[in-house]
Parts: C-alpha cells; sequence; structure tokens
C-alpha cells in the first residue's frame, strides 16, 4: 500500500503451516512455591495456578478467558508472554516453543505479541507525550527513521480513533480521558503489527458509558488486521460484543470451553451457571412471592 | 417537624482550586430507606459522600445548603456534635476493604479501638457484640482473632461491614463496597447488605457505579452527573423508562447479559469541567436531544410521572428512548460534538 506500510510490515510471519492455529496451548501447569521467611524450614507452600490447560487460537478469532481472580488467567497470560515458563506442557506460538526463543527470535516474538492493559492510568508513562509513548516500540525494534514513524504512529491515531492524530500525538496522558488513554494503549499495542493482541482486562476500568467504543474498536482491529485476541475478563455480560470463543477457568482448571454463545446459552458446568446468575442485570428482577 | 432520616437540601460544595463537585442536591429519605446513588468517575459522587459523612478534606467546604440527619444539622456541627453522631447515628462503609482494615492488628482488636474511641469499656459484651454480628455477616466467629491478610478480599469487606454496624447506625453510607470484588463474591456481599438492611432496618445509601447493582439491592435510585442529581425515583421504574437523556444513555450502555442481541452505546464526550456553578445543562454538549433551552437554562429537578428529573423536555422520554436503543441517537452528535468543542471536549470517549 503506502510506503509507510513497505517499511513496517506486519510483524514476524509465523513460518508455519496455515491449517495450525497461531496459538496452540498443550497440558500447561504451572505451581507457584512460596517459601516466606516463616516457611522456610517447613518447605513453603504451593499454589497450583495452572492445571493441565490445553487451548488454541486462529488469527482473526478472539478467546474469552474467564474467571475469578485467582483462577489463573494472569498466569496464563504471562505463560503465553513468556514471562513465566510452565512446569509442564507446551505453548507454541507460529509453531514455535515460546519458552525455547532465545536472542533474534524471541525479540521477533515480541514484536509479533502486544499487550493491552488494565489500566491506562498505569500503563503509560505521565512524562511521554501521546505519540513518543505510541512511537517507542519503534524505537525499541529499530524500525524505520523518524518522519516514517511519525507517520506510523499518526496511522494508529487515527486507527483508534483519536482524529485530528497530530493534536493527540502532542498531548500528555494527564489531558485525556480514561477511554481516550486506552485508545492511546491500544494504538501502542498494534503499532508494530501484532499477529496476538493478549487484551488483559481492558475496560473494567472504564467508565461504563465508554466501554461499548473501546469494545467495538478491539473488534475491529482484531477483523482488519486479521489478528488473534486473547481477551481475559471477570465480566460475562462483555463477553458477546467481542468473543468468539470462551474458555473459563476456575481454580487453574480449565472447566469449560466453546463458541461464546453455546456456553453463555448452555454452560455445561455447574461453575459456570453459578458465574453467569451472579451477573448484575440492569433492571429490578420481581422477587417471587414466597409460597403461603 | 422533620421525620426524615437524612434530608439534604440544595447542597453545593466547592473546592479550593474552584471546582464546583456538588451542585445543588437535594432528597431525603424516611427510615428504612435505600438509595443508590450512581453515576461516572467524576460525577460528584464521592464528594457528596463526603459531605454527608462531614468528612470533607481541608480544601473542600460545602459552600451552600444544609445536611439533617436524625433531625440534627451537620452542616458547620462542632467537632464533638460529629463525634457523638458517627457510628451510632451514621456509619461508613469504605471502598477498598484491604486498605480500611489495619494489616498490624487483629480484626478483633480492630473493634476494641473503635468501642473504646467510643467510650464503651466492657470487653465481654464487645466480644458477644462482634460474635453477633460476625454471625449475621455469615462469617466464622474464629475469623475475629486472624490479622485481615488471612482474610479474602470478601471476607474483608464483610468484616468492615460488621464494623460499621457495631453501635448499630440509623444511617449506613456504603461507598462502592462492592467493586473490585468478583461476581459471585459480590453477589453474596449484596444478598448479606439486603438481609442486614431488613433485620437491622437501617437507612443505605449506597454509591455505586454499577446500576446492575443499585438494580438489586436498592428501592430508590438517583443518578448524578456533573454534580447534580438529574434523575431520582423508584429504581424499578427508572431502569425500565429512565426519564433523563443521560439515564436513558447509561442505561443502553450498561451491557445486559440476558439480552446479547441489544446493542450498547458509548456516549461520545466528555463531562464538562466543573469550574464555575451550571448555567444550563450540564448534559447538553452531549446530549442528541439538546436543544436551544438546554444550552441556556438550567434545567432543575421536577416532578414527574411520580419520580423527579432534571430535563427539559422529560416529556418526550419515550421518543429519545426508542432513537437510542436503535443506536441511532448518538450518530450525528458524534462529529457534531467534536467540530463544536473542538478536540479539548473529547472526539471520542
Amino acid at each position: 500500500m503506502s510506503a509507510v506500510h513497505t517499511a513496517i510490515p506486519a510483524g514476524a510471519a509465523p513460518a508455519h503451516s496455515a491449517r495450525r492455529p497461531l496459538l496452540e496451548i498443550e497440558g500447561v501447569s504451572k505451581t507457584f512455591v512460596r517459601r516466606g521467611l516463616g516457611d522456610w524450614w517447613k518447605g513453603g507452600s504451593s499454589t497450583r495456578a495452572l492445571n493441565n490447560v490445553s487451548l488454541d487460537l486462529e488469527r482473526g478469532r478472539v478467546l474469552g478467558i474467564v474467571g475469578e481472580s485467582g483462577s489463573g488467567k494472569s498466569t496464563l497470560a504471562n505463560i503465553i508472554l513468556g514471562l513465566e515458563t510452565q512446569d509442564a506442557g507446551s505453548v507454541r506460538f507460529g509453531g514455535q516453543e515460546v519458552s525455547a526463543l532465545r536472542g533474534a527470535q524471541l525479540k521477533a516474538f515480541r514484536r509479533s505479541v502486544q499487550v493491552v492493559f488494565q489500566d491506562p492510568h498505569a500503563s503509560l508513562d505521565p512524562r511521554f507525550t501521546v505519540g513518543r509513548s505510541i512511537e517507542e516500540p519503534l524505537i525499541i525494534h529499530g524500525v524505520g527513521h523518524a518522519e516514517q514513524r511519525r507517520q506510523r504512529v499518526r496511522q494508529v491515531l487515527e486507527e483508534t480513533g483519536l482524529a485530528p492524530a497530530e493534536t493527540f500525538m502532542a498531548r500528555y496522558p494527564h489531558e485525556l480521558s480514561g477511554g481516550q488513554r486506552q485508545r492511546v494503549a491500544i494504538a501502542r499495542a498494534i503499532v508494530l503489527g501484532p499477529s496476538l493482541l493478549i487484551a488483559d482486562e481492558p475496560v473494567s476500568m472504564l467508565d461504563v458509558s465508554v466501554r461499548a467504543g473501546i469494545l467495538k474498536l478491539l473488534g475491529r482491529l482484531v477483523k482488519s488486521h486479521q489478528m488473534a485476541m486473547l481477551f481475559i475478563t471477570h465480566d460475562l455480560s462483555i463477553i458477546r460484543y467481542v468473543c468468539d470463543e470462551l474458555a473459563i477457568l476456575y481454580r487453574g482448571d480449565l472447566l469449560e470451553r466453546g463458541p461464546a454463545a453455546a456456553v453463555m446459552d448452555a454452560p455445561a458446568d455447574p461453575y459456570t451457571r453459578a458465574l453467569i446468575a451472579a451477573v448484575p442485570v440492569p433492571e429490578v428482577i420481581p422477587t417471587p412471592t414466597p409460597k403461603a | 417537624m422533620n421525620t426524615d432520616r437524612i434530608s439534604v437540601a440544595g447542597l453545593s460544595v466547592v473546592y479550593g482550586n474552584g471546582l464546583h463537585a456538588v451542585n445543588g442536591v437535594t432528597f431525603s429519605l424516611p427510615d428504612g430507606a435505600s438509595l443508590g446513588l450512581v453515576g461516572e468517575s467524576g460525577c460528584g459522587k464521592s464528594t457528596l459522600t463526603l459531605a454527608l459523612l462531614a468528612l470533607l478534606p481541608a480544601k473542600a467546604r460545602v459552600s451552600q445548603g444544609s445536611i439533617v440527619i436524625g433531625g440534627k444539622e451537620t452542616v458547620g456541627a462542632d467537632a464533638t456534635t460529629l463525634r457523638r453522631m458517627r457510628w451510632r447515628e451514621l456509619a461508613w462503609v469504605p471502598q477498598g476493604a484491604a486498605s480500611a482494615l489495619s494489616p498490624v492488628s487483629t480484626i478483633f482488636s480492630q473493634f476494641v479501638q473503635t468501642w473504646q474511641a467510643h467510650g464503651e469499656k466492657d470487653l465481654a459484651a464487645l466480644r458477644r457484640r462482634a460474635e453477633q454480628l460476625f454471625a449475621d455477616v455469615e462469617l466464622p466467629a474464629k475469623w475475629l482473632d486472624a490479622y485481615p491478610h488471612q482474610l479474602s478480599g470478601g471476607m474483608r469487606q464483610r468484616v468492615i461491614i460488621a464494623l460499621a454496624l457495631l453501635f448499630s447506625p440509623k444511617l449506613l453510607l456504603a461507598d462502592e463496597p462492592t467493586t473490585g470484588l468478583d461476581v459471585i463474591v459480590q453477589k453474596q456481599v449484596i444478598e448479606t447488605l439486603k438481609r442486614l438492611q431488613q433485620t437491622h432496618g437501617a437507612t443505605l445509601v449506597f454509591v455505586s457505579h454499577d446500576i446492575g447493582v443499585v438494580a438489586d439491592l436498592c428501592r430508590d435510585i438517583a443518578v448524578m452527573y456533573a454534580g447534580q442529581i438529574v434523575e431520582m425515583g423508584g429504581t424499578a421504574q427508572t431502569l425500565a423508562q429512565p426519564l433523563h437523556p443521560y439515564t436513558i444513555a447509561l442505561r443502553q450502555s450498561f451491557p445486559d447479559i440476558r439480552h446479547p442481541e441489544r446493542e450498547i452505546v458509548s456516549i461520545p464526550g466528555r463531562m464538562p469541567a466543573l469550574t464555575a456553578p451550571p448555567t444550563h445543562c450540564s448534559f447538553a454538549d452531549r446530549c442528541p436531544f439538546a436543544r436551544e433551552r438546554c444550552r441556556s437554562e438550567l434545567p432543575r429537578l421536577r416532578a414527574l410521572d411520580g419520580r423527579q428529573v432534571a430535563c427539559h423536555y422529560a416529556e418526550e422520554a419515550p421518543q429519545m428512548r426508542e432513537q437510542v436503543a436503535q443506536g441511532q441517537a448518538w450518530a450525528g452528535i458524534e462529529t457534531a460534538a467534536a467540530a463544536a468543542a473542538g478536540v479539548a471536549a473529547g472526539a471520542v470517549a
């Protein structure tokens, strides 16, 4: 398309058969051993964060990972990102084992997998302008020269609904609303053209009146860039607006997995049913009159 | 003769930096009532809560209005009067149960501190009282001797609720007590509050950004926007047929797990900076139904359909609801607002 596009190709194209999913998680387990000062003599206590979890994800698809705090969803994300190493099982991205990546391959992997964090107040450097924050990944990965990078920053700003880009580039995070800040975080996540986006509770810190816009934006980006997205949340009410598939985690176990609509309409596991039943609805449900 | 548990009239709060956080809030609640105070970040609900508790920070002051709790005026009341009222007339369930408890002393010793601060000495009586309150919030009494870090977030929130009920307060102010809790735990805490409100008969003011939680817990709802109450009434009716365009939009932006086919909306733009008391409708810049009058005249809360609403055109609410539900209402304003207010107002939220 444009010169910028040729200068900045989408993230390292996985060199594997198109029939295989982009992300393959097989039998992953992780146990954390805690050795506090008082624990050293009794060998510490252990927490099983993930237990034999298998999942896969293709380009252009969104997989929702749902679970309460302590369910292991963040550990799973950290393992996929290569920030933690699993005790057992394998995580393959583009056919390559993530924990075995080193050097240039690891750098290419980091370019292909990007994260959108929960809190856009904490995930942006308050001393950086919006333009600088978004340019940072391009600088780190040595992409293009200054003018090409600026052009790419303008492009992603407009793509994330922050127009006119020129005005937003010069502003600081504190001048933006929560929704706008999260758009900046998303722009930064897509600037390198990743093939996998991990969105960790991307709307839970935002006001409800701006959530729809962020969810629609993420959905649109996934389709237009044919990215895969792992959407981590505890809020089942937004699942249908963004996820194709759904996986329910509970204390490290994968309880249930399937098309989002199927899981929501006919949850097979009692825990999933309890989770769905506990979601508040914006309407007063008449209390059934107790039988006399 | 004032029989209301709490009666707030024309309350305004101004910060030292000129921020008019609360503007002319008026409401009253009889004994045993439950009011959900909802609004988004920056709408003034936390400032209002602090004002009701007479705990405003030094840089903020009540510039106008009155707060009468249990027949006593608290605006301008001296420290002794307020101290006597606290925990008996009104108690607070703060947000963030993790930080509301001291990490270095056991839970029971925090009960002891509160007990003694209010001039009580009988520790055996306190132990019985604390065990009873733990039973009320469905916590085993053994946790009284635990440290906060040994408890889960939901359990800590129950401890805070039990502690708030120590002197059987007649008015309970809960500030987002379930925010940050998992849905299942949140549901349990709400059920606990519901039951306690019935058994203890306290009047409840429940502050939340979550209209779903308020729908579950509160008989009445007050919607705040830019420091004002813009709509107030029975929760069931208000959420089923909101009258104010902001409530309509808020309702439509809240996903309903039972109706995934329903479109959810984003409200373009952002709340105005509250640097001066409002002279016209604060929502006008973001409202697709705003007209000339909305930009020149401040709408006051007025009675309509057994509720109160601050919108000049609330009679047209059925048509507004229809348009918002179809997802058409904001299509035009997104660009219009951007053009009118420039980027400063935020082209997109």
